[in-house]
Protein backbone atom coordinates (compact mmCIF):
# COMPACT_ATOMS: atom_id res chain seq x y z
CA UNK A 1 0.00 0.00 0.00
CA UNK A 2 3.07 2.20 0.01
CA UNK A 3 3.48 1.52 -3.67
CA UNK A 4 1.15 4.15 -5.53
CA UNK A 5 -0.14 1.29 -8.42
CA UNK A 6 -1.45 -0.49 -4.96
CA UNK A 7 -2.58 2.62 -3.39
CA UNK A 8 -4.51 4.07 -5.88
CA UNK A 9 -6.89 1.60 -5.88
CA UNK A 10 -6.80 0.49 -2.32
CA UNK A 11 -7.17 4.04 -0.51
CA UNK A 12 -10.34 5.34 0.46
CA UNK A 13 -11.91 2.03 0.55
CA UNK A 14 -12.40 -1.16 3.00
CA UNK A 15 -9.28 -2.53 1.90
CA UNK A 16 -7.43 -0.53 3.88
CA UNK A 17 -9.95 -0.94 7.44
CA UNK A 18 -9.51 -5.00 6.60
CA UNK A 19 -6.18 -5.08 6.69
CA UNK A 20 -6.13 -2.80 9.98
CA UNK A 21 -8.31 -4.76 11.41
CA UNK A 22 -6.38 -8.27 10.21
CA UNK A 23 -3.85 -6.55 12.56
CA UNK A 24 -6.03 -5.66 15.36
CA UNK A 25 -8.34 -8.37 15.75
CA UNK A 26 -5.61 -10.93 14.54
CA UNK A 27 -2.42 -10.01 15.74
CA UNK A 28 -3.12 -7.71 18.77
CA UNK A 29 -6.11 -9.01 19.96
CA UNK A 30 -5.00 -13.11 19.81
CA UNK A 31 -1.46 -12.11 21.65
CA UNK A 32 -3.22 -10.51 24.18
CA UNK A 33 -5.60 -13.34 24.64
CA UNK A 34 -3.11 -15.95 25.04
CA UNK A 35 -1.12 -13.73 27.21
CA UNK A 36 -4.01 -13.29 29.37
CA UNK A 37 -5.03 -16.88 29.55
CA UNK A 38 -1.33 -17.48 30.70
CA UNK A 39 -1.19 -15.03 33.28
CA UNK A 40 -4.74 -15.22 34.80
CA UNK A 41 -4.22 -18.49 36.39
CA UNK A 42 -1.43 -17.52 37.96
CA UNK A 43 -2.85 -14.36 39.34
CA UNK A 44 -5.76 -16.68 41.31
CA UNK A 45 -3.18 -19.31 42.38
CA UNK A 46 -4.76 -21.50 39.85
CA UNK A 47 -2.67 -24.08 37.57
CA UNK A 48 -4.64 -23.32 34.74
CA UNK A 49 -7.85 -21.89 33.59
CA UNK A 50 -11.19 -23.07 34.46
CA UNK A 51 -12.07 -24.43 30.92
CA UNK A 52 -9.23 -25.08 28.47
CA UNK A 53 -12.16 -26.64 25.79
CA UNK A 54 -13.70 -22.58 26.45
CA UNK A 55 -10.24 -21.35 25.14
CA UNK A 56 -10.16 -23.52 22.16
CA UNK A 57 -13.90 -22.52 21.33
CA UNK A 58 -12.69 -19.16 21.92
CA UNK A 59 -9.56 -19.27 19.89
CA UNK A 60 -11.61 -21.05 16.43
CA UNK A 61 -14.59 -18.57 17.11
CA UNK A 62 -12.42 -15.89 17.03
CA UNK A 63 -10.27 -17.13 13.74
CA UNK A 64 -13.63 -17.56 12.15
CA UNK A 65 -14.39 -14.18 13.04
CA UNK A 66 -11.50 -12.83 11.94
CA UNK A 67 -11.64 -14.46 8.15
CA UNK A 68 -14.81 -13.90 8.16
CA UNK A 69 -14.70 -9.63 9.12
CA UNK A 70 -11.09 -9.40 6.78
CA UNK A 71 -12.27 -11.53 3.78
CA UNK A 72 -15.43 -9.44 3.37
CA UNK A 73 -13.33 -6.08 3.61
CA UNK A 74 -10.75 -7.08 1.30
CA UNK A 75 -13.16 -8.46 -1.18
CA UNK A 76 -15.58 -4.91 -0.80
CA UNK A 77 -12.38 -2.82 -1.02
CA UNK A 78 -10.86 -3.96 -3.75
CA UNK A 79 -14.37 -3.72 -5.80
CA UNK A 80 -15.59 -0.56 -4.70
CA UNK A 81 -12.11 0.40 -6.05
CA UNK A 82 -12.54 -1.39 -9.06
CA UNK A 83 -16.16 0.14 -9.51
CA UNK A 84 -15.20 4.06 -8.85
CA UNK A 85 -12.50 3.94 -11.72
CA UNK A 86 -14.59 1.65 -14.04
CA UNK A 87 -15.10 3.74 -17.19
CA UNK A 88 -17.17 3.10 -20.26
CA UNK A 89 -15.72 2.94 -23.65
CA UNK A 90 -17.65 6.33 -24.46
CA UNK A 91 -15.29 7.65 -21.83
CA UNK A 92 -18.01 8.07 -19.01
CA UNK A 93 -17.92 6.75 -15.77
CA UNK A 94 -19.64 3.10 -15.28
CA UNK A 95 -21.11 3.31 -11.62
CA UNK A 96 -22.43 6.19 -9.81
CA UNK A 97 -21.10 6.08 -6.03
CA UNK A 98 -24.17 4.77 -4.75
CA UNK A 99 -24.04 2.02 -6.12
CA UNK A 100 -21.02 1.14 -5.07
CA UNK A 101 -22.23 1.64 -1.45
CA UNK A 102 -25.64 -1.21 -2.45
CA UNK A 103 -23.11 -3.53 -3.93
CA UNK A 104 -21.44 -3.62 -0.53
CA UNK A 105 -24.20 -4.56 1.40
CA UNK A 106 -23.89 -8.09 1.67
CA UNK A 107 -20.06 -7.71 2.76
CA UNK A 108 -21.17 -5.16 5.59
CA UNK A 109 -23.92 -8.19 6.55
CA UNK A 110 -20.45 -10.96 6.58
CA UNK A 111 -18.26 -8.23 8.12
CA UNK A 112 -21.15 -7.98 11.29
CA UNK A 113 -21.32 -11.53 11.22
CA UNK A 114 -17.43 -11.89 11.81
CA UNK A 115 -17.60 -9.29 14.36
CA UNK A 116 -20.59 -11.13 16.52
CA UNK A 117 -18.40 -14.33 16.66
CA UNK A 118 -15.21 -12.50 17.51
CA UNK A 119 -17.38 -10.84 20.59
CA UNK A 120 -19.25 -13.84 21.24
CA UNK A 121 -15.18 -15.71 21.68
CA UNK A 122 -15.04 -12.33 24.17
CA UNK A 123 -17.53 -13.34 26.12
CA UNK A 124 -16.84 -16.68 26.46
CA UNK A 125 -13.40 -15.71 27.82
CA UNK A 126 -14.70 -13.17 30.27
CA UNK A 127 -16.82 -16.56 31.69
CA UNK A 128 -14.02 -18.23 32.06
CA UNK A 129 -12.03 -15.37 33.66
CA UNK A 130 -14.75 -15.06 36.34
CA UNK A 131 -14.97 -18.86 36.88
CA UNK A 132 -10.89 -19.11 37.57
CA UNK A 133 -10.85 -16.40 39.45
CA UNK A 134 -13.84 -17.56 41.46
CA UNK A 135 -12.07 -20.66 41.87
CA UNK A 136 -9.57 -19.47 44.13
CA UNK A 137 -9.06 -20.41 47.21
CA UNK A 138 -9.82 -17.68 49.79
CA UNK A 139 -6.27 -17.01 52.10
CA UNK A 140 -7.21 -17.39 55.76
CA UNK A 141 -5.84 -13.83 56.83
CA UNK A 142 -6.04 -13.43 60.90
CA UNK A 143 -8.44 -11.14 62.11
CA UNK A 144 -6.81 -9.06 64.93
CA UNK A 145 -8.80 -9.77 67.94
CA UNK A 146 -10.67 -6.60 69.39
CA UNK A 147 -9.14 -5.30 72.71
CA UNK A 148 -12.08 -4.55 74.67
CA UNK A 149 -15.50 -4.47 75.00
CA UNK A 150 -17.26 -1.36 75.78
CA UNK B 1 32.21 -15.24 10.03
CA UNK B 2 33.88 -12.05 10.00
CA UNK B 3 32.55 -11.05 13.38
CA UNK B 4 36.43 -12.21 14.56
CA UNK B 5 37.81 -9.73 12.33
CA UNK B 6 39.06 -7.00 14.63
CA UNK B 7 41.45 -5.77 12.10
CA UNK B 8 38.87 -2.75 11.66
CA UNK B 9 38.44 -2.03 15.23
CA UNK B 10 34.71 -1.95 14.54
CA UNK B 11 31.98 -4.76 15.16
CA UNK B 12 28.67 -4.71 14.31
CA UNK B 13 28.28 -6.42 17.49
CA UNK B 14 29.42 -3.20 19.16
CA UNK B 15 25.72 -1.59 18.46
CA UNK B 16 23.05 -4.49 18.49
CA UNK B 17 24.41 -5.56 22.12
CA UNK B 18 24.21 -2.19 23.11
CA UNK B 19 20.56 -0.95 23.90
CA UNK B 20 21.02 2.65 24.58
CA UNK B 21 23.33 2.87 21.35
CA UNK B 22 20.75 1.40 18.65
CA UNK B 23 17.84 3.86 20.29
CA UNK B 24 20.25 6.27 19.39
CA UNK B 25 21.23 5.28 16.00
CA UNK B 26 17.71 4.42 14.90
CA UNK B 27 16.68 8.17 16.26
CA UNK B 28 19.37 9.67 13.91
CA UNK B 29 18.35 7.63 11.03
CA UNK B 30 14.44 7.81 11.03
CA UNK B 31 15.55 12.14 11.90
CA UNK B 32 17.17 11.92 9.07
CA UNK B 33 14.73 10.51 6.97
CA UNK B 34 11.93 12.78 8.39
CA UNK B 35 13.96 16.27 7.87
CA UNK B 36 14.71 14.97 4.41
CA UNK B 37 10.69 14.25 3.39
CA UNK B 38 9.02 16.76 5.33
CA UNK B 39 11.12 19.59 5.79
CA UNK B 40 10.90 20.91 2.78
CA UNK B 41 7.60 20.86 2.29
CA UNK B 42 7.20 23.94 4.71
CA UNK B 43 9.25 25.88 2.60
CA UNK B 44 7.65 25.80 -0.99
CA UNK B 45 5.24 27.69 -2.19
CA UNK B 46 3.08 25.47 -4.09
CA UNK B 47 2.01 23.77 -0.21
CA UNK B 48 1.94 27.23 1.95
CA UNK B 49 0.72 29.96 0.05
CA UNK B 50 -2.89 30.33 -0.78
CA UNK B 51 -4.63 29.56 -3.72
CA UNK B 52 -5.39 32.72 -5.82
CA UNK B 53 -8.68 34.29 -4.94
CA UNK B 54 -9.00 31.98 -1.43
CA UNK B 55 -11.22 33.34 1.13
CA UNK B 56 -11.07 32.52 4.46
CA UNK B 57 -14.48 31.07 5.61
CA UNK B 58 -16.81 33.20 6.51
CA UNK B 59 -18.44 32.68 10.55
CA UNK B 60 -21.72 31.09 9.44
CA UNK B 61 -19.27 28.86 7.23
CA UNK B 62 -16.78 28.40 10.03
CA UNK B 63 -19.74 27.33 12.63
CA UNK B 64 -20.90 24.59 9.63
CA UNK B 65 -17.33 23.63 9.57
CA UNK B 66 -16.90 22.96 13.44
CA UNK B 67 -20.23 21.13 13.32
CA UNK B 68 -18.78 18.82 10.30
CA UNK B 69 -16.23 18.22 12.46
CA UNK B 70 -18.21 17.63 15.86
CA UNK B 71 -20.75 14.91 13.90
CA UNK B 72 -17.58 13.64 12.65
CA UNK B 73 -18.12 14.03 8.58
CA UNK B 74 -14.38 13.16 8.32
CA UNK B 75 -15.17 9.76 9.11
CA UNK B 76 -16.92 9.05 6.30
CA UNK B 77 -16.16 11.79 3.56
CA UNK B 78 -13.00 12.33 2.07
CA UNK B 79 -12.08 15.99 0.89
CA UNK B 80 -9.23 15.29 -1.11
CA UNK B 81 -9.55 14.51 -4.63
CA UNK B 82 -6.73 12.81 -6.48
CA UNK B 83 -4.71 13.34 -9.82
CA UNK B 84 -6.80 10.21 -11.33
CA UNK B 85 -8.60 10.23 -14.72
CA UNK B 86 -11.44 8.49 -13.09
CA UNK B 87 -11.61 11.08 -10.21
CA UNK B 88 -11.51 13.99 -11.96
CA UNK B 89 -14.40 12.77 -13.77
CA UNK B 90 -16.76 11.93 -10.80
CA UNK B 91 -15.77 15.06 -8.38
CA UNK B 92 -13.98 17.62 -10.33
CA UNK B 93 -10.78 19.20 -10.60
CA UNK B 94 -8.24 17.42 -8.71
CA UNK B 95 -7.09 19.39 -5.15
CA UNK B 96 -4.15 21.28 -4.86
CA UNK B 97 -2.06 22.15 -1.79
CA UNK B 98 -3.17 25.84 -1.78
CA UNK B 99 -6.91 25.25 -1.34
CA UNK B 100 -6.21 24.39 2.51
CA UNK B 101 -4.28 26.54 4.08
CA UNK B 102 -6.43 28.00 5.78
CA UNK B 103 -8.03 24.68 6.92
CA UNK B 104 -7.03 24.10 10.35
CA UNK B 105 -7.50 21.00 10.77
CA UNK B 106 -8.08 19.90 7.36
CA UNK B 107 -10.02 17.68 6.63
CA UNK B 108 -8.76 15.21 3.92
CA UNK B 109 -9.83 11.91 5.64
CA UNK B 110 -9.10 8.61 4.91
CA UNK B 111 -12.02 6.92 4.06
CA UNK B 112 -14.88 7.52 1.46
CA UNK B 113 -17.83 5.48 3.10
CA UNK B 114 -19.83 8.38 1.37
CA UNK B 115 -18.03 10.10 -1.56
CA UNK B 116 -15.56 13.00 -1.49
CA UNK B 117 -16.99 16.60 -0.44
CA UNK B 118 -13.81 18.63 -1.34
CA UNK B 119 -16.35 19.99 -5.09
CA UNK B 120 -19.28 19.62 -3.37
CA UNK B 121 -20.21 23.19 -3.37
CA UNK B 122 -22.85 24.55 -5.63
CA UNK B 123 -23.17 20.38 -6.54
CA UNK B 124 -26.61 20.14 -5.18
CA UNK B 125 -28.99 23.29 -4.51
CA UNK B 126 -29.16 24.43 -0.86
CA UNK B 127 -32.24 23.18 -0.46
CA UNK B 128 -31.64 19.33 -1.52
CA UNK B 129 -28.70 19.66 1.02
CA UNK B 130 -31.34 20.63 3.39
CA UNK B 131 -33.30 17.44 2.42
CA UNK B 132 -30.34 15.48 2.27
CA UNK B 133 -29.45 16.23 5.79
CA UNK B 134 -32.55 15.62 7.80
CA UNK B 135 -33.06 12.45 6.34
CA UNK B 136 -30.63 11.36 3.25
CA UNK B 137 -33.12 8.47 1.89
CA UNK B 138 -35.76 10.64 0.95
CA UNK B 139 -33.16 11.40 -1.86
CA UNK B 140 -30.85 8.36 -2.15
CA UNK B 141 -32.86 5.79 -1.50
CA UNK B 142 -29.91 3.43 -1.03
CA UNK B 143 -27.88 5.64 1.38
CA UNK B 144 -26.50 4.45 4.14
CA UNK B 145 -25.80 7.88 5.62
CA UNK B 146 -27.01 8.83 9.39
CA UNK B 147 -29.82 11.18 9.61
CA UNK B 148 -29.40 14.21 11.44
CA UNK B 149 -32.43 16.04 11.98
CA UNK B 150 -31.27 17.89 15.00
CA UNK B 151 -29.23 20.34 12.81
CA UNK B 152 -32.59 22.07 11.90
CA UNK B 153 -33.59 22.76 15.31
CA UNK B 154 -30.02 23.83 17.13
CA UNK B 155 -28.91 26.81 17.06
CA UNK B 156 -25.27 28.15 16.35
CA UNK B 157 -23.16 28.65 18.88
CA UNK B 158 -22.61 32.43 17.53
CA UNK B 159 -20.75 33.61 21.08
CA UNK B 160 -17.87 30.75 20.08
CA UNK B 161 -17.03 32.11 16.73
CA UNK B 162 -15.05 35.76 17.49
CA UNK B 163 -12.28 33.66 19.52
CA UNK B 164 -12.67 31.00 17.17
CA UNK B 165 -11.51 33.61 14.40
CA UNK B 166 -8.83 34.18 16.56
CA UNK B 167 -7.46 31.16 17.16
CA UNK B 168 -7.37 30.71 13.33
CA UNK B 169 -5.41 34.22 13.02
CA UNK B 170 -3.14 33.49 15.48
CA UNK B 171 -2.01 30.50 13.13
CA UNK B 172 -1.85 32.13 9.78
CA UNK B 173 -5.50 32.69 8.76
CA UNK B 174 -5.87 36.79 7.95
CA UNK B 175 -9.31 37.69 9.22
CA UNK B 176 -9.76 40.71 9.89
CA UNK B 177 -10.66 42.90 12.85
CA UNK B 178 -14.28 43.91 11.60
CA UNK B 179 -15.05 40.10 10.64
CA UNK B 180 -14.47 39.00 13.83
CA UNK B 181 -16.05 41.62 15.66
CA UNK B 182 -18.71 41.24 13.44
CA UNK B 183 -19.21 37.27 13.66
CA UNK B 184 -21.67 36.39 16.60
CA UNK B 185 -24.21 39.23 14.66
CA UNK B 186 -23.92 37.24 11.88
CA UNK B 187 -24.25 33.67 12.96
CA UNK B 188 -26.86 35.11 15.65
CA UNK B 189 -30.18 32.69 15.01
CA UNK B 190 -28.72 30.89 12.34
CA UNK B 191 -30.07 27.07 12.48
CA UNK B 192 -26.68 24.34 12.57
CA UNK B 193 -28.57 23.49 9.44
CA UNK B 194 -28.02 26.47 7.13
CA UNK B 195 -24.67 26.68 8.55
CA UNK B 196 -23.28 23.44 7.60
CA UNK B 197 -24.90 23.95 4.19
CA UNK B 198 -23.21 27.12 4.10
CA UNK B 199 -20.05 25.60 4.68
CA UNK B 200 -20.71 22.56 2.14
CA UNK B 201 -21.88 25.02 -0.37
CA UNK B 202 -17.95 27.01 -0.64
CA UNK B 203 -16.05 23.80 -0.66
CA UNK B 204 -14.17 23.47 -3.27
CA UNK B 205 -15.30 26.25 -5.63
CA UNK B 206 -11.92 28.95 -5.23
CA UNK B 207 -10.24 26.84 -7.78
CA UNK B 208 -11.50 28.35 -10.86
Amino acid sequence: MAIKTVNSLSHYTDWTVGHVHSGALGWVGLVSMGALYYMVPRLFGQKQMHSIKAIELHFWLATVGIVLYIAALWISGVMEGLMWRAINTDGTLTYTFVESVKAKHPYYIIRMLGGLLYLSGMTIMLWNVIKTATNGKAATATIPAVAAHA
Amino acid sequence: MSNQDTNTGFSHEKIETNNFLMIVLILVVVAFGGLVEIVPLFFQKSTTEPIKGLEPYSAVQLAGRDIYIREGCYNCHSQMIRPFRAETLRYGHYSVAGEFVYDHPFQWGSKRTGPDLHRVGGKYSDEWQRIHLINPRDLVPESIMPAYPWLETNKVDASSLAPNMRALRAVGVPYTDAQISSAAEEAKGVSELDAVIAYLQVLGTHLK
